[in-house]
């Protein structure tokens, strides 16, 4: 990501490994580390999501929202970061509609960046990436 | 002639006043004279005679009329007064019978013959009743014969002592006692001759008793044995009793004997029956009690068993439960809790199945104790319809079920009890059913109310399959323990032949009945009928489930069976609910609290996605679909929540509806898991003692991050998870330059910065250089932080040139 360029939905990628490598330089192990964390953050910080949102609690959506923003620009999964900042302002707007349509779209945005993880290990490893752990 | 004194009274006349007092005095005795003389038929009777024969004194009356009044059998006895050659001075007595005034009396004659110088006979006499003694002596003849025949009946001798005027015993016996103890004729009456027929070994006791009996009055009883001299031995029991004289003397012994050898005898001979009786009743009781003892051995062993095998068995199933009760409080998907529930249930029910096999004992011991508690009957149906899905499912069988929706929420009775009995019995019907390519398989779960007053109701479970079947004469002897319809049954199924004995004593047990129609290969309808109290705790009317929520129900389907049970479900619980159909869903649809959408068939799907799509973000939707359908579905609409039917229970639909309208959104958050991703963690650098830098953030990843970038330009830090702990720090360390994020909990880094720059005024500190760090990227945004005291802004993520860049900067300032 570039300082200043405008972000767009149609242009923002799954997981753009170059931020990383702008963030903290070519440690690949490091920054496999910060995507695995990045994930497990994201699955945390979802079901906190779905509890306020069914809590009715919109405040909670946005900071929720605001928290695991940061996480994801960091790691480089600009969809899911460009979604968090949606709900960030829906939650604020307290469109309720908006915030359930964008947590199921951040689910789906977050299982694409782990199908984009995994894939990427394998192809470190030298796997194929539909292959798996079981190819030999 | 002799003369005589005038005033003397002649010899006539003394010897006629002497005559005259004898004739009074004869006759004060009730004594009749009279006088016949045969050759002239002349006669006298006496005024008494005639008196005491009833013929009036003044009447004449003749010897001829004496003998035709008397009895005809008497009056033979007459011919004696015409008999010839008699003598003088004779006499001539017998008794007659006379009829006087009707009554039979016995009178007796006496006569005296007197014959005068010219040969005439006269008969002189006296007539006297003597009814009176001649009925004594008939009547003492009669009892003396009466006694000879009991004595002689009876064979039982009779013997006798008498003291006599020189205070000698004399001893008397009749022939019977003579024969008793076999002794000659001459040996009668003869007490030596007696006392040497006892045996030497009764002699002296007897003679004893006799002795005691004479001097002391006592009454003799005594059984004695005899010998006899053919050597034969005998049992005599005689008995006798004493008598007294006028002066209170014991004067007399009267006393009988009897050989009673045949009694004993017989006696002896029950004796030894009753000896051998009770040597046997004693080697059988033995042989029981041994048996007992035995059997009690073999029950302790098997109680012994069945404890150890619970045990053994319960054991690892309370680690599976304990571990999935772990599992479930970790955070799950509504499907992964499903799934750990179902796990959890079968879990419960096995173990529960283990205290089953022993309540079999308890049942059949009389010992099976029943709990009277609240409990639901849709939980149990809930719980058992969750158990044997899975297992319906597998065998491509339908199961259904279908629930009276007026059955009270509580109700109370032994809840495990009657999970137990529809458990049992569903597992059955599923195990006797299958789908084949002729026929589907088809299991129904119905449960209605019988009948209800204010204190009872009466409910029935029917489990009823279109199964294999049983054959009528098989039928009863199901609910016999270890029992099933054939050999070749339990070959195919397997099964112990327990759930149906124990099914049949648990309803016994609860007041209730089972009952069983069946024919082969046409299936069979289990019917349990229980009775369950009213529950106390609902005297007061308890808020319903789904008081006042408005529920729009869109049937998609043709069939309305689906629609009915739906509605009276949740009309049941409080619910107002409209039903429409898609062709005609109203403007204001979107007023409801939710949409329920029944759409069993996935033919019915390209309208539900339509209608799905419309309204998904106005309202609620529920989508009931079949179970068979539901992958179709979430593959249609991943996002959509679904009530799953075929089968569904009425705390199912409750409970979903309930938690739908709880928790609108529910995601699945398993498919994010990165378990399976090798990582080799790489571990932090270590961090110097010249910390000069402090990172204010609550994001741990964004820590970790600028702790990594600040390392690889050569810079340690500490770390503050917010802005209260930020100070902290601040206080006790003097950072050359704070790094801080701007929206973090408990104190932001606008306030924390506020805070610092009054603390420096206050304390007249140095102040350290604060650039924000944050992720917001609204317009203003760096405005603000300016005036809060910050010194810098840059925008999260920081690059790593930025962020030299920016410490270069401020750090350099030192």
């Amino acid at each position: 990501m570039k300082n200043g360029t405008r972000m767009t939905e149609k242009n923002l990628e799954i997981l753009n490994k170059n931020i990383m490598l702008d963030l903290i330089g070519d440690d690949p192990v490091m920054i496999k580390q910060f995507e695995i964390d990045f994930l497990k953050q994201a699955k945390e910080s979802l079901q906190k999501l779905i509890l306020m949102y069914n809590q009715g609690s919109f405040s909670g959506v946005k900071e929720e929202a605001h928290f695991l923003k940061t996480s994801a620009a960091a790691v480089g999964a600009e969809q899911t970061s460009y979604l968090l900042k949606a709900l960030e302002l829906s939650g604020e707007e307290e469109d309720k509609p908006k915030c359930k349509r964008l947590i199921v779209n951040i689910k789906t945005s977050l299982q694409q960046v782990r199908g984009a993880i995994i894939d990427d290990s394998a192809s470190n490893s030298g796997l194929s990436p539909s292959q798996g752990d079981n190819a030999s | 002639m002799q003369s005589q004194n005038k005033n003397q009274p002649s010899k006539i006349e003394l010897s006629e006043s002497k005559l005259l007092r004898l004739s009074d005095a004869i006759s004060q005795a009730n004594i009749g004279m009279w006088e016949y003389t045969p050759d002239t038929q002349k006669c006298y009777f006496s005024g008494k005679l005639k008196e005491l024969i009833g013929v009036s004194i003044t009447s004449p009356f003749t010897f001829s009329d004496l003998k035709e009044k008397t009895h005809p059998n008497d009056q033979g006895k007459f011919d004696v007064f015409n008999a010839e050659n008699l003598q003088s001075n004779t006499q001539h007595n017998f008794d007659l019978r006379l009829t006087v005034n009707k009554d039979e009396l016995w009178f007796s004659l006496k006569s005296q013959v007197s014959i005068s110088q010219d040969k005439k006979v006269t008969f002189t006499g006296t007539l006297s009743d003597c009814t009176c003694a001649k009925e004594t002596a008939s009547a003492l003849k009669l009892a003396i014969h009466t006694k000879n025949n009991i004595l002689d009946a009876g064979n039982i001798g009779q013997w006798q002592a008498e003291r006599n005027e020189k205070d000698q015993w004399i001893w008397r016996w009749d022939k019977r006692t003579n024969e008793v103890f076999a002794q000659q004729s001459q040996d009668i009456d003869s007490l030596n001759a007696w006392g040497k027929r006892l045996h030497p070994d009764d002699q002296q006791s007897v003679l004893n008793a006799l002795k005691l009996s004479l001097t002391t009055g006592e009454q003799f009883d005594e059984q004695y044995r005899t010998l006899l001299p053919n050597g034969e031995i005998i049992n005599v029991h005689a008995k006798a009793k004493i008598g007294r004289d006028n002066q209170n003397n014991i004067s007399w012994l009267d006393g009988i004997c009897v050989n009673q050898t045949a009694f004993f005898k017989i006696q002896a001979e029950l004796q030894e029956a009753n000896n051998q009786a009770e040597a046997r009743v004693h080697k059988r009781t033995q042989e029981l009690q041994q048996a007992k003892e035995r059997a009690e051995q073999a029950n302790q062993t098997k109680s012994a068993f069945l404890s150890m095998m619970s045990h053994e068995l319960r054991t690892p199933m309370n680690a599976v439960l304990g571990s999935l009760d772990l599992l479930s409080l970790s955070k799950q998907t509504p499907e992964s809790k499903d799934l750990i529930e179902t796990a959890t249930t079968s879990a419960q029910n096995l173990i529960v199945i283990l205290n089953d096999i022993l309540d079999i004992n308890k049942i059949e011991a009389g010992k099976m104790q029943l709990e009277q508690r609240d409990f639901s009957i849709a939980e149990i149906i809930d719980n058992v319809i969750k158990v044997y899905y899975p297992i319906a499912d597998g065998k491509q069988i339908k199961l259904r079920v279908k629930e009276d929706p007026l059955i009270p929420n509580l109700l109370e009775g032994d809840a495990v009890k009657v999970r137990q009995i529809i458990f049992n019995l569903l597992g059955n019907a599923l195990k006797f059913t299958s789908t084949t390519a002729e026929k589907q398989g088809e299991v129904l779960l119905d449960i209605h109310i019988v009948e209800h007053n204010n204190i009872i109701y009466k409910i029935a479970f029917s489990i009823i399959d279109n199964g294999i079947g049983i054959e009528k004469k098989t039928q009863q002897k199901l609910f016999t323990p270890f029992i099933q319809a054939q050999l070749s049954t339990t070959r195919e199924y397997g099964g112990t032949g327990l759930g149906l004995a124990i099914c049949g004593n648990l309803a016994q047990l609860m007041g209730g009945q089972i009952s069983l129609t069946s024919s082969p290969n046409e299936g069979a309808t289990f019917k349990v009928e229980l009775p369950f109290w009213r529950s106390k705790s609902q005297t007061s009317p308890s808020q319903d489930l789904l008081d006042n929520t408005n529920i729009a129900v869109i049937n998609l389907d043709e069939s309305e069976n689906l629609q009915q049970s739906v509605i009276q479900h949740l009309e049941s619980e409080g619910a107002q609910t409209r039903v429409f159909k898609p062709e005609n869903i109203p403007a204001n649809i979107a007023e409801s609290d939710m949409i329920l959408l029944l759409a069993h068939s996935d033919k019915v799907f390209p309208q539900l996605e339509n209608i799905y799509h419309q309204y998904v973000d106005d309202i609620r939707l529920l989508i009931a679909v079949s179970r068979e359908e539901i992958s179709t579905l979430r593959n249609l609409l991943p996002q959509s929540t679904i009530l799953p039917t075929s089968p569904m229970t009425r705390l199912q639909l409750l409970n979903s509806v309930k938690n739908f309208m709880d928790n609108e959104l529910c995601l699945e958050l398993d498919e994010l898991e990165l378990d399976d991703l090798p990582i080799t963690p790489k571990p932090m650098e270590e961090i110097s003692d010249q910390v000069n830098v402090l990172v204010v953030e609550d994001n741990p990843l964004n820590q970790k991050l600028i702790v990594k970038q600040l390392s690889t330009l050569g810079y340690q830090c500490d770390l503050a998870k917010d802005g209260l702990d930020g100070i902290k720090h601040w206080e006790n360390t003097d950072y050359k330059l704070i790094l801080t994020d701007c929206h973090m909990p408990n104190l932001d880094g606008y306030d924390m910065t506020k805070r610092i720059r009054d603390l420096e005024k206050q304390y007249s500190k140095k102040s350290t250089p604060i650039v924000a760090v944050t992720g917001a990227a609204m317009t203003g945004d760096e405005d603000h932080c300016l005036s809060t005291g910050m010194n810098d802004f840059v925008s999260k993520p920081i690059l790593l040139k930025d962020l030299k860049q920016v410490i270069e900067k401020w750090y350099a300032n030192d």
